[in-house]
């Protein structure tokens, strides 16, 4: 006699320690097994897309700032080259260098964070999320150092950057890049090749090449499932085209190949940042734009490679000082999409550890 | 990844963390150790200072939140420089008189306008306006345009400051001054007028005005409205020696002057310096425009190229246009960003079919018998150099050749200086000392030829500080200044808002007559038009702040205000910790603080807000049952 | 009471107050009184020195403000805790909820009375008192489900099942790893285990004590099968809705349950309370902290199992193991009882690490997603 069985309904969330901010996930669970799945998100819903509309387009810069707010840099350098490249704005010399020094350190401090807590959601007692957090934090000293703040930072601006780089940030900086890789190959011989990580992360939560472009992912996501995409390469915005560094892409596009491209990243960007340390010219910052300044009519689509994927921001304007309509490409939106078929079948314990190593930040999905 | 030593991972990190052990942890001990890695702070002390404060909005306009209100009104008490005033050399109160203009006072305003300088109607019409660029609302959106304002305000001047003029009695002292042009004007004026000297002005032109006269064209500054500001220094009895040449100001002295001013003016171009340029068909700037603006006929090719991005070059290829010449070009060879001529001098020189080749420098002129060859190389940007400027660097083999019937060379202006001025000279120009004093006593200098080739406002700002040392020399007391407006005492409305305006268009003159006529090219404004474009000003420094309101459980401290407040009146401590989610208040009128109207910071606290709140409020909800 | 004596405990003669009148009621109250108080006083330095020493392995300071180096944060921990409100879900097994955390916290106290802190001193001198201490542990399993039932809460069910599943699998290998000690020491009573290890059983029995060890480890649910509490799966695990005092017991039981395995692993293989110069007690206490800062070490450095990973390990990798270790050990015993100590060590070890590296070739990384 079969024993007679029934699936309970878990909610993984809103409140939930992994679910790296307040995510749902309805799960249909037959005894360990996800059966069924479904993301719920609009938790941290904002309504930032429709506040664009009422902000002037320098207003609206603070608010980029908290869509991906690990990454604030990355989505003022997106929305700030999006209504550039609508007003026809100039930038210096000079700023482009500090925006993409900023971008990659955005970029490394994103993936500390990612590949750190990928592993707390695997189990590790915090021990490589702290020490990713110490070098993350001497970053994080430095966008202070730069903008005065240490999360939200609002440092780009139409034209340039809000300020000038501070003279003791350079050599801070060039002193962190020697003593980074150093501290990369600690991480990799903490977990890299331990048996139990290989044991729950290898060909877990696979995501086939196929379905990571029929879902347009991008990101760390797509490259771990082999394909080669960066859009700083593909389509180099700002000076990216001046530096030389690799994609690195996976093979299978299981988690442990996510956080190996994850890693793998964090090499490149520190490539990116000594040439950039070593390239970065004299000059102004900062081609004034009035505050309230009213970009032509038009429409312009503009994205970047942000550390979770591309971000692109749509910018409508129809010639007053605030935008008709401002679209917001989210890429831990996106990356999401393949979640239900990435998730079927693994248990909840896989389930937190594929959640984990997409690397999705609320504030980007709900917005 | 194929292995076969199970454990060699786990022990490795096992390691890893066991090494970790001995390290120096890093945890922080606040508040007994504390982070100091930043000079740059946006804390959450953002505090105000209302001695800085010029009231003019900007803060509460950049701000994303709406928690910054500032309240004004009325006259502020103390002044405090507007950045437009500051900005004129000779600190015209531009602020003062566009606040006039919006009521429509056209001879208060220019009466504002003669307190500082003389030539208000020529100053309307030509002025290079530095106020404008320093302009806030140019923060903003676009800056006032003060000077058409001024323009408004001298087409509808009704002679009001002549009542309020006071000459001084006569001091029996005579002071000579050589060049007629707007520094020996100004001087002679402020002489006569509050000096009560006897002023001669001697020049070897047939018309006083110099450069102002022969420099500018007609299109720009119609010769009768000059007349109209010389003519004003005419009545004060100044002598004018016309056609005049003065070998050697000793002489003068000799001859019984008390003091001599040295004016001459900077009325010869530079030359190229490349070879070739002594060709007769190279023609300098100020030498081409000067027969054409004493009403000389003067011939020129169809094809024109004008080197350089000053004014001048503006001026000499829209000539060249309303010459009759068919190609006209302009080569430059920095990009346009960097030309000094005035931004709309540029966009109207382009209107009327004047090419822009930037980025290029004549490097060979080939003569030949029926057209000029001129070589030019092309230009890349460089580093910038110590004024700011990117230096322009040649690009090797990068030549190319254009045909042309006459170069006109407007790469900038020297003076010459007679051989019987024995002064000091330094870099081309008359030394002079802070007192404008050359150096031989008694003998002064103002204008270009003491400061190189400078706009008319600067010759202006130069001569009043001459005429105040000539004074002090003779005896007076070197007291120039005056009160032309003395029943002025109005009520400045403040705005608690300010409200988008575009600046006014410039009109114009149809493009057919602009390009084969001298007539004035731009038209003026009507009275509706200079209302409104007055009521753009943001009035910063004119107005007394009442009251500033900043709402810290609002404040996100993005700085934005920071950046936006020209007057460094906003700053942000480090003070993290010290978070006080109130409303922060100033009340700077007395009477206010009596009245109990304190103001909270969230929408629900309003009375009246409460109707307006969704139903599923659970605050309202309450409320409505009881 | 004579037949108390030789059914319960037995008196050593080593104590002073063996021969004196109610010496029997005298022994149990002072040694019922110094086990609770030890054991309490020492989960409160415990925690301590967990989090001390997590910290600094993880470059921080840990614990550092209450107190001179923090020593009074679990004190002020406590304090807070019990201040706190108990909370009951409205649809909670009531009496069940309230039954649980005693359920699960007294066994453990009650292990410690058949491990002596010195020669015969102890509670009960069980001659079997290595099965009363097995028998005692697998209490602590039924208090952990009926607080999992009982809450009415999906993560604290899950985690109820995943606990069943695990300590039951884990009896197992923890069992036969003692069994090997058994037949060498020839006795059940702990008092006798220690007193034969002239050399500590660790070395005769390295295979023996890495399975016991591990075992321990799932026991006690730290990482890296900390399934049961797996904080960033299912939040807390079996008590997410226990708060206040019940939780406190939760949390007390976790603690002690690691220290009384950790001194079951210093009292069987690290040989007690036995070593120069320092007296017993301070020799347990120190071989306990040992062990215990061990199991820190690897809770500071691993990631967690997954269920059925840690499932497969139980009775793939370590029962197998642990009858290996039992059949060599009896074969030594049995056929040369005179096999030198060095000998049967050096056996031992090869057995495991020829099991680790043939094992190790059957390892297949990953998982496989279920069909549905």
């Amino acid at each position: 006699m079969a024993i007679k069985t029934e699936p309970i309904l878990l909610n993984l969330g809103p409140i939930h320690p992994s679910t790296h901010g307040v995510f749902r996930m309805r799960a249909l669970v037959d005894g360990e097994v996800i059966t069924d799945i479904e993301p719920v998100f609009g938790y941290l819903h904002r309504g930032i897309e429709k506040l664009a509309e009422q902000k002037s387009y320098r207003q609206f810069i603070p608010l980029t700032d908290r869509l991906d707010y690990v990454a604030s840099m990355n989505n003022n350098l997106a929305y700030v080259t999006a209504v550039e490249k609508l007003a026809g704005i100039e930038v210096p010399e000079r700023a482009e260098y500090i925006r993409v020094i900023m971008s990659e350190i955005q970029r490394i401090i994103s993936h500390l964070l990612g590949i750190g807590s990928f592993f707390n959601d695997m189990g590790t007692f915090f021990t490589p999320f702290f020490y990713m957090f110490i070098q993350k934090e001497k970053l994080t000293d430095l966008l202070e150092m730069v903008s005065g703040q240490r999360l939200l930072f609002n440092y780009m601006r139409f034209g340039g950057v809000s300020h000038d780089l501070p003279d003791e940030f350079l050599p801070a900086l060039n002193t962190f890049l020697k003593e980074m890789p150093a501290e990369i190959d600690k991480y990799e011989r903490l977990l890299k090749e331990n048996e139990i990580v290989l044991a729950r992360s290898k060909k877990v939560g696979i995501l086939s090449p196929d379905m990571a472009i029929n879902s347009s992912a991008s990101g760390p996501v797509l490259r771990a499932s082999g394909i080669e995409w960066d859009i700083r390469k593909a389509d180099p915005y700002s000076i990216y085209d001046r530096f030389d560094f690799d994609i690195p892409t996976g093979t299978v596009g299981d988690c442990y190949d996510r956080y190996r491209v994850r890693v793998e990243e964090l090499r490149q960007s520190i490539r990116i940042l000594e040439q950039a340390v070593a390239g970065i010219p004299k000059g102004k910052v900062l081609n004034p734009v009035p505050l309230r300044f009213r970009p032509p009519e038009g429409e312009v689509y503009s994205h970047i490679e942000s550390n979770k994927g591309e971000l692109g921001f749509h910018v409508i304007s129809d010639g007053s000082d605030k935008p008709y309509r401002l679209h917001i490409r989210a890429p831990s939106l996106l990356n999401l999409t393949a979640l239900r078929k990435m998730l079927t079948g693994w248990k909840i314990a896989d389930a937190i550890i594929i959640f984990g190593s997409i690397d999705i930040c609320v504030g980007e999905v709900d917005r | 990844m194929p292995f076969s030593r199970f454990g060699e991972g786990i022990t490795r990190g096992m390691a890893i963390t066991l090494s970790h052990l001995a390290k120096k942890p890093v945890t922080l001990r606040y508040p007994e150790e504390r982070l100091n890695v930043s000079r740059r702070i946006r804390g959450t002390e953002l505090g105000w200072s209302p001695d800085n404060c010029s009231g003019c909005l900007l803060c509460q306009d950049s701000c994303p939140h709406e928690c910054i209100q500032i309240e004004v009104s009325g006259n502020r008490s103390e002044e405090l420089p507007a950045p437009c005033t500051s900005a004129c050399p000779a600190n015209v109160d531009a602020a003062r008189y566009v606040s006039l203009l919006e009521e429509g006072k056209a001879s208060e305003a220019v009466a504002v306008v003669r307190e500082r300088i003389p030539f208000p109607v020529v100053c309307a019409y030509v002025c290079a306006h530095p106020c404008e660029s320093k302009c806030t609302r140019g923060d903003l959106d676009e800056p006032v345009a003060i000077r058409m304002l001024k323009r408004y305000a001298v087409d509808n001047d009704k002679g009001l400051w002549k009542s309020n003029a006071k000459n001084a009695t006569p001091s029996g002292k005579k002071v000579a001054i050589i060049g007629a042009g707007p520094a020996g004007l100004t001087a002679a004026y402020y002489l006569a007028r509050k000096g009560g000297h006897s002023i001669t002005v001697f020049d070897d032109l047939s018309q006083p005005g110099g450069m102002v006269r022969v420099g500018i064209p007609d299109y720009r500054l119609p010769k009768h409205l000059l007349d109209r500001d010389i003519d004003e220094i005419k009545q004060l009895g100044v002598i004018f020696k016309m056609n005049t040449y003065i070998e050697s100001p000793e002489q003068l002295i000799k001859d019984g002057f008390d003091a001599v001013l040295i004016s001459i003016g900077a009325h010869s171009s530079s030359r190229l310096k490349v070879p070739g340029d002594d060709d007769p068909r190279v023609l300098g700037g100020v030498e081409f425009l000067r027969p054409v603006n004493l009403g000389q006929k003067v011939e020129i090719g169809d094809r024109v190229v004008v080197v350089g991005g000053g004014n001048t070059a503006m001026d000499a290829a829209r000539t060249a246009v309303r010459l009759g010449a068919k190609d006209v070009s302009i080569v430059y060879r920095r990009s346009r960003a960097e030309m000094p001529a005035a931004h709309e001098e540029i966009e109207d020189a382009e209107t009327e079919g004047v090419k822009m080749r930037l980025l290029a420098n004549p490097s060979k002129i080939i003569s030949e018998n029926k057209s000029l060859k001129v070589e030019c190389l092309k230009m890349r940007l460089g580093p910038p150099d110590d004024s700011g400027r990117r230096r322009p660097e040649p690009i090797e083999g990068s030549e190319f050749i254009l045909e042309v019937d006459n170069v006109i060379a407007a790469i900038g202006q020297k003076p010459v200086i007679p051989e019987g001025f024995n002064f000091e000279q330094e870099w081309g120009n008359i030394k002079v000392g802070d007192d404008m004093q050359t150096s031989v006593s008694g003998v002064f200098s103002a204008g270009d030829c003491a400061t190189g080739a400078a706009t008319i406002i600067e010759g202006i700002a130069g001569a009043r500080r001459a005429a105040q040392s000539i004074d002090k020399y003779l005896g007076g007391t070197g007291d120039i200044s005056e009160s032309l407006v003395s029943d002025y005492n109005g009520q400045i409305t403040g705005k608690n808002t300010i409200f988008y305006s575009p600046r006014q268009p410039l009109p114009m003159v149809d493009i057919k007559t602009r390009t084969t006529t001298f007539h004035g090219a731009e038209l003026g404004w009507d009275e509706s038009t200079a209302k409104e474009e007055a009521s753009r000003c943001l009035k910063c420094g004119q107005l007394e702040v009442t009251r500033y309101r900043l709402d810290g459980g609002k404040c996100i401290y993005c700085g934005l205000c920071l950046e936006a407040c020209n007057f460094n009146a906003l700053f942000m401590g480090r003070g993290y910790e010290r978070t006080t989610y109130l409303l922060q208040e100033t009340i700077l009128e007395k009477e206010e603080l009596t009245v109990n109207k304190k103001i909270q910071p969230s929408a629900y606290h309003h009375p009246e807000m409460e109707n307006n709140l969704p139903a599923q409020t659970l605050l309202v909800e309450g409320k409505l049952k009881a | 009471m004579p037949e108390l004596i030789t059914v319960g405990a037995a008196i050593s003669p080593n104590l002073p107050w063996s021969d004196w009148q109610f010496g029997f009621w005298i022994h149990l109250l002072i040694f019922g009184i110094g086990i609770i108080s030890l054991l309490l006083g020492s989960v409160i330095i415990f925690i301590w020195l967990e989090r001390r020493l997590v910290g600094r392995f993880q470059r921080r300071l840990g614990p550092n403000r209450a107190g001179p180096l923090g020593l009074l944060q679990s004190v002020a921990d406590v304090i807070k805790i019990l201040t706190k409100e108990d909370i009951v879900p409205s649809r909670a097994d009531k009496l069940i909820f309230w039954i649980a955390p005693i359920v699960a916290f007294t066994p453990v106290v009650l292990m410690l009375a058949v491990v002596p802190v010195a020669d015969g001193a102890l509670l009960a001198d069980l001659n079997i008192g290595i099965l009363f201490v097995i028998a005692i542990s697998s209490i602590t399993a039924l208090g952990v489900f009926m607080a999992g039932w009982a809450s009415y809460n999906k993560y604290s069910i899950l985690s109820a099942m995943r606990t069943v599943a695990q300590l039951v699998s884990y009896e197992m290998p923890l069992i036969l790893s003692m069994v090997g000690v058994v037949i060498i020491a020839g006795s059940l009573s702990l008092n006798d285990i220690v007193k034969t290890q002239t050399v500590p059983f660790i070395v005769l029995q390295p295979a023996g004590f890495f399975i016991f060890f591990i075992a321990s480890l799932a026991e006690i649910n730290r990482t890296p099968f900390d399934l049961l509490e797996a904080d960033s799966e299912l939040v807390a695990g079996y008590n997410i809705e226990y708060s206040g005092m019940k939780f406190a017991t939760f949390y007390l039981t976790e603690y002690c349950e690691a220290i009384v395995l950790s001194t079951l692993a210093a009292t069987i293989f690290l040989g007690g309370w036995q070593g120069p110069w320092l007296p017993p007690i301070v020799w347990l206490l120190l071989k306990i902290g040992i062990v215990f800062c061990f199991i820190v070490w690897i809770r500071s450095t691993l990631p967690r199992l997954r269920i059925d990973q840690v499932m497969g390990f139980a009775w793939k990798f370590l029962l197998p193991l642990a009858i290996l270790n039992i059949f060599v050990t009896s074969i030594f015993v049995a056929l040369w009882p005179e096999t030198p100590a060095w000998l049967m060590g050096l056996t031992n070890l090869a057995i495991l690490v020829a099991y680790i590296l043939f094992w190790s070739k059957l390892f297949k990384p990953g998982g496989k997603a279920v069909a549905v």
